[in-house]
């Protein structure tokens, strides 16, 4: 069994999505839950990436294959199995997008990869989005974060508004802010909880509030 | 010394009194004249106009004639959303699958999209200057063009779920990338900058670059080289060290390294070529007085006798500080000829 999960742990690390899956499905054709595949076979995948993301050889392409393989064991394999089974955890709900006047969705995708991969619902508002957009968003989906993702600095009053909409309605829905141009700056700068320096950084904060 | 004689005698690795410097910052200027960047991205006369004045208050050697990432893919038949923020974007996939690319024909660069805008600005540029600048065009690199007609999660996937499918769709984007080459060397311009961002083992691994990307890239400037005789310059941004010895084997003068990339390694590894770089253009909107001062002094220290482009890795940010850009180019005319 270690064996097998082990494997499985090294196709989602390589990308290999095909080989997970069916390594999953025979993983739970054997009797193991689908927690300890969780736990064993996807978690050190993911830890095994953070590693790599502040490394030398980091690189997008890796990561978003990695991403891909775990994605679609969680979907193709655990979420079909997860009503048989225990309830499971409630994860908090995350609402992510490139604030109005950003474009760039890069950095975004690792972003939502990662944070699904973890467990998290990943609402995805896609790119130029309002900051008002935001704060509707989260109050629709009840969601208990809201992640800005942003490239160019040209953004950072877009930024800034966020949390006064949040403020307008009483919400306290902590923001995070992300991406080349705003991890350079300070939350209080950004008005806004905390800033990730990168993806991981930020799937750790809302790792460390729970 | 004129600014083109400098940067000449470099191309050749001869003495020159100072090493030329080449900051790219169009869109930033536009913006520091109060235009809005998509009339900065649309006119012809305003582009001329803003190269013009680049050039005359920043006193640099070398002038780069590019719009944005959008030139090629709009060319191809893309639809491109403006923005007075930021640069444009594509805002679709222009196909959903490789084989769709028998839909597409490798555009007329003197009659698609903005092309022709910027031929026809390259040439106002070349008689305007009158020989005192070294002018540069700029295309995107066949990986580029293809991460913006396909997506480039989409193409990250293709090059390990079909990877005839991802040579396909290069080798026609480098056709692409080829013909609009050959038209921008008969404007008269000097140099031919292929910018390449997406090619960057930052973001395909250097496993792909070696496998795919460095054999296709070769074997395209062999093609430029045979057909023109303007000098080819490559950019590719991030931390390039891994990849430098292919580009090394590449057919071409000068290249661009960014600020992950180390001098000496750059230098060490890029002998036979022009070696551009390797600030960080961030500093002119971040950094203090003092920062600028030592990463000049960093540079200077490292930097070698012969083939070397003062600059910056990639492009000078839209809300970067005139005031700052102003010091350090101050700083480097202070201590004329870099001593």
């Amino acid at each position: 069994m270690l064996n097998n999960l082990d494997t499985l742990v090294e196709s989602v690390i390589q990308g290999r999505h095909r080989d997970a899956v069916a390594l999953a499905e025979q993983l739970l054709s054997s009797g193991i839950d689908v927690y300890t595949i969780v736990e064993h076979g996807l978690s050190p995948a993911l830890k095994a990436l953070d590693v790599k993301c502040t490394s030398d050889e980091f690189n997008l392409l890796e990561i978003m294959l990695a991403g891909r393989a775990m994605l679609e064991v969680m979907n193709n394999v655990i979420a079909k199995h997860l009503d048989q089974d225990q309830p499971v955890k409630q994860l908090d709900t995350i609402i992510l997008g490139s604030i109005k006047g950003d474009i760039h969705e890069l950095g975004k995708h690792v972003v939502r990869i990662l944070l699904s991969c973890a467990g998290y619902k990943v609402i995805d508002l896609g790119q130029d989005v309002e900051p008002k957009r935001f704060v509707e968003a989260a109050v629709e989906a009840k969601a208990d974060y809201i992640f800005i993702s942003g490239l160019i600095s040209v953004i950072v009053p877009q930024v800034r508004e966020v949390r006064a909409f949040l403020l307008q309605q009483n919400l306290t829905i902590p923001v995070v802010a992300g991406g080349a141009a705003l991890q350079q700056m300070k939350a209080e700068d950004l008005n806004v909880d905390y800033v990730a320096k990168n993806a991981f950084d930020g799937l750790h904060y809302v790792q460390r509030m729970r | 010394m004129r600014s083109l004689a400098r940067v000449l005698g470099t191309l050749n690795f001869t003495d020159v009194d100072c090493a030329p410097v080449f900051l790219e910052h169009s869109g930033f200027v536009a913006r520091l004249a109060g235009i809005s960047l998509e009339r900065y991205l649309t006119e012809a006369d305003i582009m001329v106009a803003v190269k013009l004045e680049a050039v005359k208050k920043f006193r640099t050697d070398i002038m780069s004639l590019g719009l944005d990432s959008c030139v090629e893919a709009e060319a191809l038949g893309s639809k491109v959303v403006f923005s007075n923020s930021a640069y444009p974007y594509i805002s679709s996939s222009l196909i959903t699958d490789w084989h769709q690319l028998d839909r597409l024909t490798v555009p007329d660069p003197w009659s698609s999209g903005r092309m022709p805008l910027i031929l026809q600005a390259a040439k106002v540029i070349v008689e305007k200057d009158a020989g005192e600048h070294f002018i540069v065009g700029q295309v995107l690199g066949p990986v580029t063009i293809a991460s913006q007609i396909y997506g480039i999660e989409k193409l990250i996937y293709l090059i390990v779920d079909d990877p005839e499918g991802f040579m396909e769709l290069l080798k026609f984007t480098s056709q692409v990338t080829e013909r609009y080459c050959e038209a921008l060397g008969e404007t008269g311009i000097h140099a031919i900058m292929l910018h390449d961002p997406s090619a960057s083992p930052d973001v395909l691994s250097k496993g792909v670059f070696t496998s795919f990307i460095a054999p296709q890239l070769k074997a395209m400037f062999e093609r430029i080289k045979k057909r023109q005789e303007t000098y080819l310059w490559l950019q590719i941004i991030g931390n390039t060290t891994s990849v430098l010895h292919h580009m090394a084997d590449f057919n071409l003068e000068m290249v661009t390294i960014d600020t992950a990339v180390k001098l000496p390694d750059a230098f060490h590894s890029l002998q036979n070529k022009v070696v551009v770089g390797n600030m960080n253009p961030m500093l002119f909107r971040n950094a203090t007085f003092n920062q600028l001062a030592s990463t000049l002094r960093q540079i200077l220290e490292q930097r070698r006798e012969f083939g070397y482009v003062m600059g910056t890795g990639c492009e000078t940010p839209l809300d970067a500080s005139e005031e700052k850009i102003t010091y350090f180019l101050e700083l480097i005319e202070s201590i004329k000829c870099h001593g």
